[in-house]
C-alpha cells in the first residue's frame, strides 16, 4: 500500500534510534540539562546558540536546551499516552464487538463512522476546547479521535480469528467466552495492534503537538515542544533558532515513529496496519480490486 | 446490487453520518464544559446575568429539546452567535470561507502536480534514486509538524531571502479585487488585473506549498503502487507483445487507469487540506475560516468553534461521498463488489 517506506531493514534501526534518543534523553533530563529548564534569568533574554547555551535562550532567559530536553517528556508522552489510551479502548471495544456481532457491533461500528467523518484535528480541537486547555485534555482529546482506528483494526482481526479452528478447538473443550477473547482472539490480534500503535504514536505526537501550538496543550510555564514552536513565533524573524529547534524535535522523533511502524509493519503484519493518512478511512474504494499476479512483490 | 440500489445506501449512511455529526457536535458543547451560559457570559458576569442568559438560550432544558432546537437551527442555518464578533457564526464563516477554499484548492492542485508525476517516475524504475526520493518525501510528508514546516519557510523565503511575502492575501496598501467568486486569483483574471493577479499568486505560493508538502508523498505512494498493480496485468503484457513501445504503454495504458485509485486518495485529502489550513493560515495571516477558529479558540467562544467543527465535517462527509461516486463512476470493478 501506499506509505510503505521501509524497503531496507536497517531503515527500522534507524528509526528505533530516533525514537530512543530524544526519548532517553528526555527521561534523563533532570540529570542532563545544564540549566533548570524554568529557571528565569532577564539579563540573558533571546541569545542565539552557544557554547553555554546550545539552543540559545528564550524571551525571559530560560535556557532552550534545557527545555527542550524537559519539553520531549511531555510531547513524547503525550504520544504514547494517547497511543495507550485509544489502543487499550480500541481492543477492549473492538473486540466485543466482532465478537459479539449484531446489535452492539452495528451500533458500535456507525458510532465509528460518525467519528471519522470529522478531520481528527478539527474534531480534537474541539474536544480540547471543550475540556478545558491542558496536556491532559488535549491528550483524551486526541485519543477519542484515534479509538475507531484500533476498533476497526481489533475488530476486523477478531472477525477473521473467530473461524479459525483452535478458537473452535477452545469452545468445544467449553472455554467460556470472555476465555476465549482473552486468551486466544486479543493476543492473537495483539502484532497488529503494535504496529498500528508504532505508526500512530508519531502521528499522535504531531497532532497533540498542534494542539499546543494553537494553544489548547500544556500551560505555562510548563514546556512542550509545540508549544515552544509557538512562543517563538513571535521572535521568528530574529531569533530563528527559538521556533525551528523545538520543531526539529517533533519532527525527527515522529519520523522515528513512521519508520519503526514500517519496519515493524513489514516484519510483523504485512496487510493490516494502516498508514497514518489511509487510517480509517472508507478503504473500500482503494482496495476492492483484488491484488492478483506478480504485482505484490514488486510493490513491497 | 444495482448502482441505484449502491448510491441510495451510500446517500442514507451518509444521512446518518452527518445526524450523528451534529449530534457529537452538541454533546461536546453542551455535555462537557461546565456551563455553556457561564461561557457565554463571560468570567466576570453576576450570577443573574448567567441565569438569564442560560433561559434566554433554552440551556435550562432537557439536553432532548435543546438539541431538537439546535437542529432546527441548524437546518435553517443558523449557527448561533459568536460571543467574539458578535456577528452570526454563519455570516462569518461565509465570510472567510473563498479564502479558505482558494488556499485549499491550490495545496491540492500542487499536490497533485508533483505527485503524479513522482509517482509515475518511481513507477517507471521501481527502487531508482526518484523512487528512493519520493519514498523519502512521503516519510518526510507525514511525519512534518505542518505548523513548524510553515514557520522554517516562513523564515527562509521571507526571513532570509525575501523572496515571497510572508502574510496575508495581498500586498500591504493593495486593494483586494472586486468580490465576485472571493477567490482572489480568480477575480483578479475577471478583472483583467495581472499585476494583481501576479500578487495573489505570491502570497498563495508558501502557505499552499507547505500545506500541499505533506500531501506530495502520499499522492505519489498511491500514483506508484496503482501503477504498479495496472503494469503487471495482461494487457500490458499483451501491449507489450505487439512491441507498443513502454513509453505508449505507460501512459497510454497503464496510467489512466491507476489514476482512479489514487483519485480517491487525493479526494480523501480535502479532509486533512481543511484541517491543515488551520494551522497554515494561522502562520501566515490568511484570513480564512481557520485563523477564525484559532482566534475563537483562544477566546473559547464555543458557538464559532462548534459552528466551524460542524461545517467542516459535514463538507468533509459530502466529499467523500463524492469520491465514492465518482471512484464508482469510473472502476466498473468496484460496483460488482456493492
Amino acid at each position: 500500500m501506499a506509505g510503505s517506506a521501509s524497503r531496507n531493514p536497517w531503515l527500522m534501526w534507524v528509526g528505533a534510534i530516533m525514537v530512543l534518543v530524544p526519548a532517553a534523553l528526555s527521561l534523563l533530563a533532570p540529570w542532563l540539562a545544564p540549566y533548570d529548564p524554568n529557571q528565569v534569568d532577564l539579563t540573558r533574554r533571546l541569545l542565539p546558540p552557544s557554547g553555554e547555551h546550545w539552543f540559545g535562550t528564550d524571551e525571559v532567559g530560560r535556557d532552550l536546551f534545557s527545555r527542550v530536553l524537559d519539553g520531549g517528556r511531555r510531547s513524547i508522552g503525550a504520544g504514547l499516552g494517547v497511543v495507550l489510551l485509544s489502543g487499550f479502548t480500541g481492543v477492549v471495544l473492538g473486540g466485543l464487538s466482532g465478537w459479539r456481532g449484531g446489535k452492539f457491533d452495528l451500533v458500535l461500528m456507525r458510532l465509528m463512522d460518525v467519528v471519522l467523518a470529522f478531520p481528527a484535528l478539527v474534531l480534537a480541537m474541539a474536544l480540547a476546547a471543550a475540556l478545558g486547555p491542558g496536556l491532559l485534555s488535549s491528550v483524551l482529546a486526541v485519543a477519542f479521535v484515534r479509538v475507531p482506528v484500533y476498533v476497526r483494526l481489533v475488530r476486523a482481526q477478531v472477525l477473521s480469528l473467530r473461524e479459525r479452528e483452535f478458537v473452535a478447538a477452545a469452545l468445544t473443550a467449553g472455554a467460556s467466552t470472555g476465555h476465549v477473547l482473552r486468551r486466544h482472539l486479543i493476543p492473537n490480534s495483539l502484532p497488529a495492534v503494535l504496529v498500528q500503535a508504532t505508526l500512530d504514536a508519531g502521528s499522535a505526537m504531531l497532532l497533540t503537538a498542534t494542539l499546543s501550538f494553537l494553544g489548547l496543550g500544556v500551560r505555562a510555564p510548563a514546556a512542550e515542544w509545540g508549544a515552544m514552536v509557538n512562543s517563538g513565533r513571535v521572535y521568528l524573524l530574529d531569533q530563528w533558532w527559538y521556533s525551528t529547534l523545538p520543531g526539529a524535535a517533533i519532527l525527527l522523533t515522529a519520523a522515528g515513529f513512521n519508520l519503526l511502524g514500517d519496519g515493524l509493519r513489514d516484519r510483523l503484519d504485512p496487510r493490516q496496519a494502516l498508514g497514518l493518512f489511509e487510517a480509517g478511512r472508507s478503504r473500500r474504494a482503494v482496495t476492492l480490486p483484488a491484488r492478483k499476479g506478480p504485482s505484490s512483490h514488486q510493490d513491497r | 446490487m444495482s448502482m441505484g440500489m449502491i448510491i441510495a445506501r451510500r446517500l442514507a449512511l451518509m444521512v446518518f453520518v452527518l445526524f450523528g455529526v451534529t449530534a457529537l457536535t452538541f454533546l461536546i458543547a453542551h455535555a462537557i464544559p461546565g456551563d455553556p451560559a457561564r461561557l457565554m457570559a463571560g468570567q466576570r458576569a453576576s450570577e443573574e446575568v448567567v441565569e438569564q442568559i442560560r433561559r434566554a438560550h433554552g440551556l435550562d432544558q432537557p439536553l432532548p429539546v435543546q438539541y431538537a432546537r439546535y437542529m432546527a437551527n441548524l437546518l435553517k442555518g443558523d449557527l448561533g452567535r459568536s460571543i467574539r464578533t458578535g456577528r452570526p457564526v454563519a455570516e462569518d464563516l461565509a465570510r472567510f470561507f473563498p479564502a479558505t477554499l482558494e488556499l485549499v484548492v491550490a495545496a491540492l492542485l500542487l499536490a497533485v502536480a508533483a505527485g503524479v508525476p513522482l509517482g509515475v517516475l518511481s513507477a517507471a524504475r521501481p527502487n531508482s534514486r526518484i523512487d528512493a526520493l519520493s519514498r523519502s518525501v512521503s516519510v518526510a510528508g507525514v511525519s512534518m509538524p505542518l505548523f513548524w514546516l510553515a514557520i522554517v519557510s516562513l523564515v527562509v523565503f521571507y526571513g532570509q531571502w525575501g523572496v515571497l511575502p510572508g502574510s496575508g492575501r495581498v500586498s500591504p496598501f493593495a486593494l483586494p479585487p472586486r468580490a465576485v467568486t472571493g477567490l482572489y486569483l480568480i477575480d483578479t483574471l475577471l478583472a483583467g488585473d495581472w499585476r494583481g493577479w501576479l500578487d495573489a499568486a505570491r502570497h498563495l505560493l508558501l502557505p499552499a506549498g507547505c500545506l500541499a508538502f505533506v500531501h506530495v508523498g502520499l499522492v505519489a505512494r498511491q500514483v506508484r503502487a496503482s501503477l504498479l498493480e495496472v503494469l503487471s496485468q495482461d494487457y500490458i503484457r499483451t501491449a507489450q507483445a505487439y512491441g507498443v513501445p513502454p513509453r505508449r504503454i505507460l501512459y497510454r495504458h497503464a496510467l489512466r487507469n491507476a489514476l482512479v485509485p489514487a483519485l480517491t486518495v487525493v479526494g480523501l485529502a480535502m479532509g486533512d487540506l481543511l484541517a491543515g489550513a488551520v494551522v497554515t493560515e494561522t502562520v501566515f495571516a490568511w484570513p480564512g475560516m481557520g485563523s477564525y477558529v484559532v482566534d475563537s479558540v483562544a477566546s473559547l467562544d464555543f458557538p464559532a468553534i462548534m459552528g466551524f467543527t460542524v461545517v467542516v465535517a459535514a463538507g468533509y462527509t459530502v466529499i467523500n461521498l463524492a469520491v465514492d461516486l465518482v471512484t464508482l463512476r469510473l472502476d466498473p470493478r468496484i460496483r460488482a463488489m456493492g
